[in-house]
C-alpha cells in the first residue's frame, strides 16, 4: 500500500467540519421539534458536548498508537482474526453510511425539484462524483474539502442573515417547559448530526504537529459544527411556530425563500442544489474510509483502493433500487443512526478498554 | 475499458434525462391568485381567479406588460388548474406568484384551510403576500388596467411600497398557513376595498385563529397598531386634531414594551407602552418659533390623543378576540404557570389591557 | 583519420557525396598546404575571408591556434564528429601533415531583431520578446539575471533535427529534485524532431488527458525571470520564440506580469476579476440554459417576463440556441486568426453585427442568448494565457449540455467534477491546484498582496531556500 502523505492541521479542520456537516442540517430542527420542542437548541448544544467527549475518546485511543491508523492497530488490540472482522465491520458501516446520506439527499432533491427524473440517475451522478473523489489520497481529499469549504460558509451566512426577516425570540421561551426529559431525548437524535468526527480514527497519524494539536483542531472543528447547528436551530425555532415545524420537513429551505432582491429570488433552490458540495464531502470521506478499512483486512493489504471504492459505489447504486418509499428511507436512516452510535462511540470505547487491560500500544509504538 | 464504461454511462444519463425540463415559453406565470366562493349561500364551491403576467410585443427590447385573466371553479387549486389547462393553451405555473387575494366571504369561513395546499407546490414563493378584498374579486382582477398599470403590478406595488415605508403589516402567506408561525394565529391582514371605479388600501381586517372576524381597522389605526406591535420608526406620518391642536408628526424612532401585572394566578392588568421619538412637522402655526415649553405642552396633547386612539384599537381587538399583539405568547413565555391557569381564548376579550403612548418631540422638522 | 589533406578531402566528399552545397578547397600558402571544408549555405564568407584566410596567408607557418582569429575554435580527430560539425555550420580546416581537423565557427547568423511581445502585451513592463534564435534568447535572459547562480544547461533533442534546448534555473532557489526529474524526462525523449513548445510540453507534462495547460508558455523574458526567482525552471528551444515554464500551478494562469507593476490593490482587483471571468466563462451559458429550462423561479417575475418575451417566438430550444451561438463565436474567432488582418476585421464586423442582429431578428436565437454569448466570450479572453482561455471555452460546452438535462444540479455536479479533477492533478509531483484557504496560501494566487508580504518564496518549488525578502520597508521606523 502506498504511504499516505501528511496533512496539515488546517486541512484536518476542514475535513472534519465537512464530514460532520451533512444532510441533517436540513431536517434537524424538524426532527428535534417533535422531541425537544422549543429547547431544540439546548439539545443540539448538549449533543455537541457529547460529541466532544467522543472526540476525546477517539483521540485517547489514537494517541496510544500514534504512528498507525486505526485499521492497522485494531488487530493488535483484539488479535488477528477478530481485528480483521472489526475492519470488515467498519468498512461495511462506512459504505452503508455513505449510501444512506446519498439516498437522503437525493430524496430531498427529488421531492423539491426532480419529480419525474428517475431516482437512480440523480443518485448515480452524485455517487460517481463521490467515488471519483474517494479514489484520491488523504491529502487530495483534504484539498477537495478545502475547495468546497466556501459553501458551508456561504450557507451559514445566508442562514444567519435570514434573521433580518423578523425573529420571534419569545418562541424560545419558556426554557425547559417540559423539563429535561425531552431535551435528553433530543440529544440522541441530534447526535447523528455530529457523526463524522470519527475521521480522526483514520487520520490521526497523518496530521502534522503534535498529539495535543490534533485534539485542539478536532475540538475546534466540533465547535464550529456545533455553532452552525445551534444557529440553524435557533433561527428555525424563532421563525416558525411549533405547529409549522412539525409539518415542514426542511424548514431551512423555507427560510431561504425569504431572500428576494431585484435580480434573484428563491435562494432555496440554489441552496438545495449547491448543498451537494457539503453532502458529497461527507460521502466521499465515508467511501474513502470504507475502502481503506477493506484494504486493511490483511496486513499486506487487500486489493487496490480505487477498486474497492468503485465496488462500494456499484453496491450503493444497486441498493438504491430497493429503497422506494419514504418510509423505507426513514427506517434505514434511523437504523444507521443506531449503528453510528455503536461504531463511533461503542466499539472504540470497548477497544480502548481492551487495549488498556492488555496494555498493548504504548510499548510497541 | 474504463473509458468505455464511462462513455456508455454518460450516454445513458443523457438519453434518459431532461424529464423534468420545462419550456419557459409555454409557461403562464400566475401573478395573483384570487379565492372566492362561486355562490356563498348555496354550495361552497371555490372560484379561483388567475391573473397571469407577461410581456407582449417585445422583439428588440421594449414590450408592454400585460395581464390575462382566467376564472375557474374547483374544490382546490389543483382541480382548478387541471380544468384551466383544458380550456387554454400554455401551462399555468405558480412559480412566481406574488399575491394571494381572498374575498371577505371566504375569509370569514376558514380561508387558511384552502391555502395550506400552497405549501405542496414545488418550489414556489410561499412568501407571496396575502390580502383580503372587500368586494367582487373577479370584477377587480378581470380589469385590464388600473391607472395605466396592469392589475397585478398595481396591487403588488401598492402593497410593497407601503410595507417598505412601514405603514402596513407585511403579510406573507407562509406566516399564516400550516398552523401559523405565531403563538396565536391572530393577525391583521391588509384589506383592499373598492374605491370609485378602482381599488385602494382600506386598512386591515382582523383575524382570530385564522378566521376573519368582520372587524376592521382603518388605515390610521393600522399604522398605530403596527407601531405598537414593534414596527421600527421609518418616518411614518401621523396626523390628528385634539384640543384645538392640528398636528402632523413623523415617527423617527419607536420603543415598545409589555408589562404583565399579576398576583399569583390572577392576571390583573397588561400594560402596553409605546414610546415614540417624533418630528413635529406641522402644528398649524408654521411661522412662529417654538419654545421649549410649547413643545412640551404639545407633546403632552399628542400623547394623550394617541393613547386614546390606542385604547380604542385595543378595544376593537378585544371585541374581535384577535390577539394581534401576541399578549398570550408574552404571558406564556414569561409566566408559563399563569398562562396554564387561564383559558386565553375565552378570557382575552375581558382582560384589562392598558395601552399608553408617550411622545417625545425631538425636533420640528426642517424649520425651527 | 589521416594526416593528408587529400585523404580527408576524399573521405568527406564521400560522406557528403550528394550534397551540392558542400565545398572543399585546398590552399597552398608559402609551401604549406591547407584543406578548407564547409557548406557554403551555412558559412559567412566575410568572416571566413577576414578571420581565416587572411591570417593564414600572412602567417602560414605558425600554429593554427596562434594565427586564426576566431574565438570558437575546437579540434577534432574524429572525422564523423567533424562532419556533423560541418552540418552545424562550422568551417573545417586541416593542415597537411597534422592528423586533426580544426573546427572554426564562422557561420552565417540570420535572425530577426528582438521585437515587442505580440501575444502577451502589457501596458507597463518590458517590451522585449524572445525570438527564434536561442542564443539571442539566452543572451536576453543572462542580461536580466547577472548572477553566478543562474544556470543554463543545454540539451540536444531530436535525432534528425538536433534542436538545441536550454534549461534555465537558479541554483540556490530551484529544488534539485525538479532539475533532476526534468533532466530525466528530457534525456528520455528520442524523437526525430521537436516542434517547440508543442511537442516538448506534451512529452514532459504529467497528465496526458488533461484539458488544462500544465506548462506555462511565455514569450516575455521578464515573466520567465519572475518564475525563475520562484524556483521554477524555464525551457527555451531553438527555433521557437516561446519559453516553457514548469512546474506551475493553476493559479499561474490567472497571473499577468502587470499585476506586479500596478500596485497591489489594482493587482488584487484584476486577479479577482479574472477568477470571476473564469467562472462566468464556464458557467454562464449553462446557467442561462438551466434557468430557462428548469428553474425560472430564481428570477423575479418581471425579469422572467422579459426573458420569456425574448424567447417567445424563438424556434430553437435553449440548448440548441446556446450551443449554436457558442459554436458561432468559436468559428468567428478561428476565422479572424487565420485571415490576413484587413479581411479579419471585415469578418469581425460581419460576424458581430450582421449575424448577431439578423439571427435575433429572424427569431432563431433570443437576444438574451446573444448577450450571454458575447459576455462569455469577453470573459474568457480576459485570462492572460491563451491555452487556459481556450480550454475554459471548451469546458463550457459539456456544462451547457449537462444543465440542459439536469438544470443547476447538473451544473453543480459539473463544477464539482472540475474541482475534484483539479485537486487530483499534479505537475512534477507538486499539486496543480491548491485551494485558496489561508491568507498565506492566497497571497500570490487569489490576491496580489503587497510586495512586503511576499517574504517567502512558494513552498512547493523553493522549499530549500524560502526567504525572498529580507528587510521589507525597514526604512519605515
Amino acid at each position: 500500500m502506498k504511504k499516505e502523505e501528511q496533512i496539515t492541521g488546517r486541512q484536518l479542520l476542514t475535513m472534519a467540519i465537512m464530514a460532520q456537516l451533512g444532510i441533517e442540517v436540513l431536517s434537524l430542527p424538524h426532527q428535534l421539534a417533535e422531541n425537544a420542542g422549543r429547547d431544540t437548541w439546548l439539545s443540539v448544544l448538549l449533543s455537541g458536548l457529547t460529541a466532544q467527549v467522543g472526540i476525546v475518546l477517539l483521540w485517547w485511543l489514537g494517541s496510544r498508537y500514534p504512528t498507525r491508523p486505526f485499521y492497522a492497530y485494531s488487530s493488535q488490540i483484539v488479535g488477528r482474526p477478530l481485528g480483521a472482522f472489526v475492519n470488515l465491520a467498519y468498512g461495511c458501516y462506512y459504505a452503508f453510511s455513505g449510501f444512506v446520506v446519498t439516498a437522503l439527499y437525493c430524496n430531498t432533491l427529488k421531492r423539491w425539484m426532480f419529480v419525474i427524473t428517475p431516482d437512480w440517475m440523480i443518485l448515480m451522478m452524485l455517487l460517481l462524483i463521490c467515488g471519483y473523489a474517494a479514489t484520491s489520497s488523504l491529502k487530495r481529499l483534504a484539498f477537495i474539502s478545502q475547495s468546497f469549504m466556501l459553501f458551508p460558509v456561504i450557507c451559514f451566512l445566508l442562514i444567519a442573515f435570514s434573521c433580518l426577516y423578523g425573529m420571534e425570540t419569545r418562541n424560545l421561551l419558556p426554557v425547559l417547559s417540559e423539563g429535561w426529559t425531552p431535551v435528553m431525548k433530543g440529544i440522541y437524535f441530534a447526535f447523528s448530526a455530529y457523526v463524522g468526527y470519527d475521521l480522526l480514527l483514520y487520520a490521526f497519524p497523518y496530521v502534522k504537529g503534535g498529539k495535543r494539536k490534533v485534539l485542539g483542531i478536532m475540538s475546534l472543528a466540533n465547535t464550529c459544527t456545533m455553532l452552525f447547528y445551534i444557529v440553524v436551530s435557533l433561527i428555525c425555532t424563532t421563525m416558525f411556530g411549533q405547529k409549522q415545524l412539525l409539518l415542514i420537513p426542511e424548514p431551512i429551505v423555507f427560510i431561504l425563500k425569504n431572500y428576494k432582491v431585484e435580480m434573484l429570488q428563491s435562494l432555496d433552490i440554489l441552496f438545495l442544489i449547491f448543498y451537494v458540495c457539503i453532502v458529497s464531502a461527507t460521502i466521499y470521506v465515508y467511501f474513502y474510509l470504507s475502502a481503506k478499512s477493506f484494504q486493511n483486512l490483511s496486513k499486506k493489504g487487500v486489493g487496490k483502493q480505487s477498486v474497492w471504492v468503485w465496488v462500494i459505489v456499484a453496491l450503493c447504486l444497486l441498493g438504491s433500487f430497493f429503497i422506494d418509499e419514504q418510509h423505507d428511507l426513514t427506517q434505514t436512516s434511523s437504523f444507521q443512526d443506531k449503528l453510528s452510535i455503536l461504531f463511533v462511540v461503542g466499539l472504540p470505547l470497548l477497544l480502548l478498554i481492551i487495549s488498556g487491560i492488555r496494555g498493548t500500544g504504548r510499548r510497541s509504538a | 475499458m474504463k473509458k468505455m464504461i464511462a462513455a456508455v454511462m454518460s450516454i445513458c444519463v443523457l438519453l434518459t434525462g431532461c424529464t423534468d425540463q420545462i419550456k419557459l415559453k409555454n409557461l403562464l406565470f400566475v401573478d395573483i391568485m384570487g379565492l372566492d366562493y362561486v355562490d356563498q349561500d348555496k354550495d361552497k364551491t371555490l372560484q379561483f381567479s388567475f391573473v397571469t403576467s407577461s410581456l407582449n410585443d417585445a422583439y428588440q427590447g421594449g414590450g408592454k406588460p400585460a395581464n390575462q385573466y382566467h376564472e375557474q371553479t374547483g374544490k382546490n387549486i389543483y382541480e382548478a388548474v387541471i380544468r384551466s389547462n383544458k380550456e387554454m393553451p400554455g401551462i399555468l405555473s405558480v412559480l412566481e406568484t406574488r399575491l394571494y387575494i381572498i374575498s371577505s366571504s371566504i375569509a370569514k369561513d376558514d380561508p387558511l384551510s384552502h391555502l395550506h395546499i400552497a405549501s405542496q407546490f414545488q418550489s414556489n414563493p410561499l412568501y407571496a403576500y396575502l390580502a383580503v378584498y372587500d368586494g367582487d374579486l373577479s370584477k377587480l382582477l378581470s380589469k385590464p388596467k388600473i391607472k395605466d398599470n396592469t392589475v397585478s403590478n398595481y396591487l403588488f406595488e401598492l402593497l410593497e411600497d407601503e410595507i417598505e415605508r412601514g405603514r402596513i403589516p407585511s403579510n406573507k402567506l407562509l406566516n399564516y398557513i400550516l398552523g401559523g408561525d405565531q403563538f396565536m394565529n391572530d393577525f391583521i391582514l391588509n384589506r383592499f376595498e373598492p374605491y370609485k371605479d378602482e381599488v385602494r388600501l382600506g386598512g386591515t381586517a382582523l383575524f382570530s385563529n385564522g378566521k376573519y372576524t368582520g372587524y376592521n381597522l382603518s388605515n390610521e389605526d393600522t399604522l398605530l397598531a403596527l407601531l405598537m406591535n414593534g414596527e421600527p420608526g421609518k418616518l411614518q406620518f401621523i396626523f390628528g386634531k385634539s384640543q384645538g391642536l392640528d398636528y402632523s408628526i413623523h415617527v423617527q424612532d419607536t420603543k415598545q414594551a409589555i408589562h404583565i401585572q399579576h398576583s399569583g394566578n390572577n392576571l390583573s392588568e397588561i400594560a402596553l407602552s409605546l414610546r415614540m421619538k417624533v418630528r413635529l412637522v406641522d402644528d398649524g402655526k408654521m411661522l412662529e418659533m417654538h419654545t421649549k415649553q410649547e413643545l412640551d405642552e404639545k407633546q403632552q396633547i399628542i400623547a394623550e390623543h394617541l393613547t386614546a386612539r390606542a385604547e380604542k384599537i385595543v378595544e376593537i381587538l378585544q371585541q374581535a378576540n384577535c390577539d394581534y399583539f401576541q399578549l398570550g405568547q408574552q404571558v406564556a413565555a414569561y409566566h408559563p404557570n399563569l398562562y396554564q391557569s387561564l383559558n386565553w381564548r375565552e378570557q382575552y376579550p375581558s382582560l384589562t389591557v392598558k395601552p399608553t403612548v408617550k411622545v417625545a418631540i425631538i425636533n420640528s422638522g426642517n424649520l425651527e | 583519420m589521416d594526416s593528408s589533406v587529400a585523404v580527408t578531402e576524399k573521405a568527406l566528399k564521400e560522406i557528403f557525396a550528394e550534397q551540392s552545397d558542400f565545398q572543399t578547397q585546398r590552399l597552398i600558402l608559402d609551401g604549406a598546404e591547407f584543406g578548407l571544408f564547409y557548406f557554403d549555405t551555412l558559412i559567412d564568407p566575410y568572416q571566413v575571408q577576414e578571420f581565416i584566410l587572411k591570417p593564414l596567408q600572412s602567417r602560414p607557418h605558425e600554429a593554427i591556434r596562434d594565427s586564426i582569429t576566431i574565438i570558437d575554435l575546437t579540434e577534432s580527430t574524429d572525422l564523423a564528429a567533424a562532419a556533423q560539425a560541418a552540418v552545424d555550420g562550422k568551417t573545417l580546416l586541416q593542415r597537411n601533415g597534422e592528423s586533426l581537423l580544426y573546427l572554426l565557427s564562422a557561420d552565417l547568423k540570420k535572425e530577426r531583431a528582438v521585437n515587442i511581445p505580440t501575444n502577451e502585451r502589457v501596458l507597463r513592463g518590458g517590451n522585449e520578446a524572445f525570438i527564434e534564435n536561442i542564443d539571442t534568447n539566452l543572451n536576453l535572459m543572462r542580461k536580466l539575471i547577472t548572477s553566478t547562480e543562474f544556470i543554463i544547461k543545454t540539451y540536444t533533442i531530436g535525432k534528425l533535427s538536433r534542436t538545441k534546448v536550454a534549461v534555465m534555473y537558479i541554483k540556490s532557489v530551484a529544488q534539485p529534485s525538479f532539475v533532476e526529474e526534468l533532466d530525466r524526462r528530457l534525456n528520455d525523449i528520442d524523437i526525430d524532431y521537436v516542434e517547440a513548445p508543442g511537442f516538448l510540453s506534451e512529452l514532459i507534462h504529467d497528465n496526458k488527458f488533461s484539458l488544462f495547460p500544465q506548462l506555462l508558455v511565455t514569450e516575455r523574458p521578464d515573466r520567465a525571470r519572475a518564475y525563475l526567482m520562484e524556483g521554477k525552471i524555464v525551457i527555451a528551444t531553438s527555433g521557437s520564440p516561446d519559453a516553457l515554464i514548469l512546474p506551475v500551478s493553476f493559479w499561474a494562469f490567472l497571473q499577468s506580469p502587470e499585476d506586479y507593476q500596478n500596485g497591489w490593490l489594482l493587482g488584487t482587483m484584476y486577479r479577482l476579476l479574472r477568477l470571476a471571468c473564469l467562472i462566468l466563462a464556464i458557467g454562464l451559458p449553462a446557467f442561462y440554459v438551466s434557468v430557462c429550462s428548469f428553474n425560472p423561479q430564481l428570477l423575479p417575475i418581471n425579469f422572467v417576463n422579459t426573458l420569456q418575451s425574448s424567447l417567445k417566438y424563438v424556434t430553437l430550444p435553449p440548448l440548441a440556441e446556446a450551443l449554436s451561438m457558442m459554436l458561432l463565436l468559436e468559428l468567428l474567432k478561428e476565422a479572424t486568426i487565420r485571415l490576413p488582418s484587413p479581411i479579419g476585421q471585415t469578418v469581425g464586423v460581419v460576424g458581430g453585427i450582421v449575424i448577431g442582429t439578423v439571427v435575433v431578428q429572424s427569431n432563431l436565437v433570443s437576444n438574451t442568448m446573444v448577450i450571454i454569448v458575447a459576455l462569455t466570450a469577453v470573459a474568457s479572453f480576459t485570462l492572460p494565457s491563451y491555452e487556459m482561455n481556450s480550454s475554459i471555452r471548451i469546458l463550457s460546452y459539456p456544462a451547457v449540455v449537462i444543465s440542459a438535462y439536469f438544470g443547476l444540479y447538473g451544473l453543480a455536479i459539473y463544477f464539482m467534477m472540475i474541482i475534484i479533477y483539479l485537486c487530483r492533478m499534479s505537475s512534477m509531483g507538486i499539486p496543480y491546484f491548491t485551494p485558496p484557504f489561508s491568507f498565506s496560501e492566497t497571497k500570490d494566487t487569489l490576491f496580489r498582496a503587497p510586495i512586503e508580504n511576499h517574504r517567502k518564496r512558494p513552498a512547493e518549488t523553493a522549499a530549500g531556500n524560502p526567504t525572498r525578502l529580507r528587510s521589507p520597508r525597514s526604512w519605515k521606523k
